[in-house]
């Protein structure tokens, strides 16, 4: 996958985490290259990419690290997986792909996002389009817990 | 009047001359943002006369309430009807009423397009309260 379309979440990650939660503190890891099924860790928010190029962003994370990430950001402690969690977890990862997605299309692109689905459950599997042959994991580490998000794009 | 960013200001701030709060209705399909864009608001005195989760929904309650909202943010990625093809039918039903555009995409088209449409502001996602009041006081200087 080019990196041309990786670095743009490298640095929309990092901005919005920063400014949603300014005393976060995060840590990335090394990128890791998949093409078997991702296996969820029980949170994946996903969001479409159409345009120049197509694809698709899976933001994934236990639920209690959603849990923890939607009582931050609320300013109220959430005890359990509810419609609000799902609500700021998806904002959380419609704010990624559009910072990134922002950065794209000033930069020449054309591209645009779907709108977020969120997607939980113990040993769930996402099995992508046979045209997406490859995705690249960018692991994000917090004090929060973790998250991965997973990238599959292809240029068409 | 010069206005300084004080504590004191931002709980008067969405208070009309005339004594009256800001009224403000809220379109957005995240019931995340919409709890968030409701307590800056809040806290800055204004007061929430509604919310609507789609471009449609918006449309119907905005009928209702046209003359009565001073402020209406307004979301763009929203199912049904996006906040860029609602935008013009609700100025239609009240050309005075101050749309600031709401998104998480900020490319130069997009902002490019939501003014030529008739919006008065646009933000980008995520932003903070700074310019949430910065957004109000133009706002209350207009007026």
């Amino acid at each position: 996958m080019n990196v041309e379309f990786i670095n743009p979440f490298l640095v929309a990650i990092s901005n919005v985490l920063k400014e949603v939660i300014p005393e976060i503190k995060v840590t990335r890891g090394q990128l890791v290259k998949r093409n078997a099924p991702m296996m969820s860790k029980g949170c994946a928010s996903l969001i479409g990419i159409t345009g120049d190029v197509e694809g698709r962003v899976v933001f994934d994370m236990s639920k209690q690290t959603a849990i923890n990430f939607a009582s931050t950001m609320n300013g109220e402690k959430f005890n359990e997986f509810d419609y609000m969690v799902s609500s700021t977890i998806n904002e959380m990862a419609n704010m990624i792909c559009g910072g990134a997605i922002t950065i794209l299309n000033n930069n020449g692109k054309v591209l645009d996002i779907s709108a977020p689905t969120i997607f939980t459950g113990q040993d769930l599997e996402l099995y992508d389009s046979s045209m997406l042959k490859e995705a690249v994991v960018v692991p994000i580490s917090t004090d929060l817990g973790d998250i991965y998000v997973n990238v599959a794009i292809r240029e068409v | 009047m010069a206005m300084k960013n004080t504590n004191v200001e931002k709980m008067y701030l969405g208070i009309k001359e005339n004594g009256s709060p800001i009224n403000a209705f809220i379109v957005d399909d995240s019931a995340f943002m919409v709890k968030t864009i409701q307590r800056m608001l809040e806290g800055f005195g204004c007061n929430i006369i509604g919310s609507a989760a789609d471009g449609e929904d918006a449309i119907k309650k905005v009928a209702d309430l046209a003359t009565q909202i001073d402020i209406l943010t307004l979301d763009i990625s929203m199912p049904k009807k996006d906040g860029l093809t609602a935008l013009p039918e609700l100025l239609k039903i009240n050309p005075r009423i101050r749309v600031v555009m709401v998104s998480a995409l900020g490319d130069k088209d997009k902002v490019k397009q939501a003014i030529m449409l008739g919006a008065k502001h646009f933000v980008v996602k995520p932003f903070k309260q700074e310019k949430v009041f910065d957004i109000i006081r133009w706002v209350v200087e207009k007026d």
